[in-house]
């Protein structure tokens, strides 16, 4: 059966136990330190502002595009789709046809009419 | 006061020790590094779908039903079929090479360097070239033609994720 461990035995074991403990400990400070600098939410800003993006250029006139999002106001700017949670990133579009723009609660309607001469 | 000196073996023990505890803070600060560098480095680049876009758009505004009217092949037919503001037109450069017979003419809109940097390594422009066989309408004429795209976007801030 299992042999009685003496006190040097027990004073090494917690000696691993606690560098173990120790190191996990400031991995994980570090992590979440970082992860509270970069935030999901830049991350859902950047891929839901690409895909309204390339839905818009993609789209022919008289086509309407509803979409869901949370979290974040969504704004056409000129030539520019600005999505904002605390701080805003944009990106800009070629489509040449005229935009009608409405955004609100977390729900952005965008629809497309030919360019009228 | 007599300070006791360790024996070798416990010398030896003590440096097997450290020996470990380096290994184990390489071990998680090369996971830490591998964590952070994916987050990072996320990259969410969608000028290749743009380009394609692009292409399409600028085949669909120069012909109609696939037919190209020469007389109105110019600069400024190009640069009506987008609402390129002046901050855009640096970061894009679109051109068109129409060609039939002895025939051939080229037009543009927006940054020419940008063709230069094509292919470079790093942060460089998306490019790309596409060919189409179209009709080329010349008075009441219509002849074969060849359209020769080419089409480059820059927008490497937007593309490369900073946080």
């Amino acid at each position: 059966m299992f042999k009685k461990m003496n006190k040097r035995g027990q004073n090494l074991l917690l000696k691993y136990i606690f560098d173990i403990i120790f190191v996990i400990a400031v991995g994980l400070i570090l992590l979440f330190f970082t992860m509270g600098i970069t935030k999901k939410e830049n991350f859902q800003k950047q891929i839901v502002t690409k895909q309204m993006i390339l839905l818009l250029d993609s789209a022919e006139p008289e086509t309407s595009i509803i979409l869901q999002h949370y979290n974040m106001t969504i704004n056409k700017i000129e030539n520019n789709i600005e999505a904002k949670t605390k701080l805003p990133f944009s990106y800009d579009f070629f489509s040449p046809y005229n935009l009608e723009f409405i955004s609100n609660n977390g729900k952005t309607t965008m629809q497309i009419f030919e360019k009228q001469q | 006061m007599k300070i006791k000196t360790k024996n070798k073996k416990a010398q030896l023990g003590h440096g097997i020790l450290w020996i470990y505890r380096i290994i184990l803070l390489i071990l998680v600060s090369l996971v830490y590094v591998l964590i952070i560098y994916n987050m990072f480095y996320f990259k969410c680049d969608i000028r290749s779908a743009e380009t394609v876009l692009l292409a399409k758009k600028t085949t669909n505004c120069l012909t109609n039903n696939g037919i190209l009217d020469v007389k109105n092949f110019d600069n400024a037919m190009l640069k009506n079929c987008f609402s390129f503001n002046k901050d855009q037109l640096n970061e894009y450069y679109i051109s068109a090479k129409l060609s039939y017979n002895d025939f051939s003419d080229k037009i543009k809109v927006g940054n020419a360097e940008l063709e230069v940097l094509c292919g470079l390594k790093g942060k460089s422009p998306e490019c790309i070239s596409q060919s189409y066989y179209i009709l080329a309408k010349n008075n009441t004429e219509l002849k074969n033609a060849k359209l020769d795209l080419s089409i480059s976007i820059l927008k490497v801030e937007e593309n490369y994720m900073n946080i």
